[in-house]
């Protein structure tokens, strides 16, 4: 008879692997999705995903059952992704969020809202211009931003998984919105997608 | 301490993410609506949310990857094939 290193019989394993494709599994695509958008290179995302769920199964069996299990992946991911991948992958050439920041305040008002009232402004930039854009944000502002407008998890939500106050993910969403649509917008109008409106 | 600019610049964020209480939604709406700079800030938070909700929301996994990891998780645990 096979036992592993919490000596569990083979029927309590395979129990646990069924357990665990019903539980876990069904959520790769959220976790997939959210790892390209954190690497935004497809061979990093796979290790990532990988080692998550591995990790997962390992802790499977303190994993309250009938809880949120998308949640707990998440979790999980996020301090693989801090303490593995972190380490040994080169970090993206990241946003300064002052310089951005200033960026924002120099957009003249008028200027802005010519763009709003072209609701296709940024219609022309191709979704691997965006995912770059996404991917140099500073990572606490691409995880909220990724965790509430990709995933479409809540406030309370990603305040679980980040560990800070629904007030701080709430200012880091709302930070890395404007840091998002600072870069796209200096990026879209540099390629003459978006066409500057002169003011009289 | 945040000032209260800052705040309803943040609580707009809130705003476009239903995540605001009732009363708060109703009193927020209408100081939108009634100031340029607020409609603006408005309008960058939902039009950041809708690009990245439209493009990203739904990629799915290779199919590789599902087998990849049920592969491992078995030979780790000396699970039968």
């Amino acid at each position: 008879m096979h036992t592993n290193i919490n000596h569990k019989t083979d029927l309590e394993l395979q129990k646990k692997y069924e357990d665990f494709q019903s539980e876990a599994i069904p959520h790769m695509d959220a976790l997939y999705n959210f790892a390209l958008k954190m690497t935004n290179d497809t061979d990093e995302a796979d290790d990532l995903v990988q080692e998550t769920f591995l990790r997962a199964f390992r802790f499977f069996d303190k994993f309250e059952k009938g809880t949120n299990a998308k949640a707990w992946l998440f979790s999980i991911m996020k301090n693989t992704f801090i303490n593995e991948y972190r380490k040994t992958s080169r970090e993206p050439n990241k946003v300064d969020y002052d310089d951005i920041q200033n960026f924002y305040e120099n957009i003249k008002a008028s200027e802005v809202k010519s763009q709003h009232i072209q609701e296709d402004a940024f219609s022309s930039l191709l979704d691997d211009e965006v995912s770059e854009a996404i991917v140099k944000l500073p990572e606490d502002f691409r995880t909220v931003i990724i965790l509430s407008d990709i995933e479409g998890f809540t406030y309370d939500e990603i305040a679980d998984f980040t560990d800070c106050p629904v007030g701080t993910v709430r200012s880091r969403l709302h930070r890395a919105r404007k840091m998002l649509y600072s870069s796209l917008y200096s990026y879209g109008k540099d390629k003459g997608y978006i066409k500057e409106k002169t003011t009289k | 301490m945040k000032s209260n600019s800052e705040n309803i610049f943040e609580f707009i964020t809130a705003f476009v993410d239903n995540e605001l209480d009732k009363d708060k939604v109703v009193k927020l709406q209408k100081e939108i609506e009634s100031n340029a700079e607020l409609l603006n800030e408005y309008y960058i938070q939902l039009q950041m949310k809708k690009l990245l909700r439209e493009r990203f929301s739904s990629r799915n996994a290779p199919k590789y990857l599902y087998e990849s990891i049920l592969n491992k998780i078995k030979i780790e645990n000396n699970l039968a094939e």
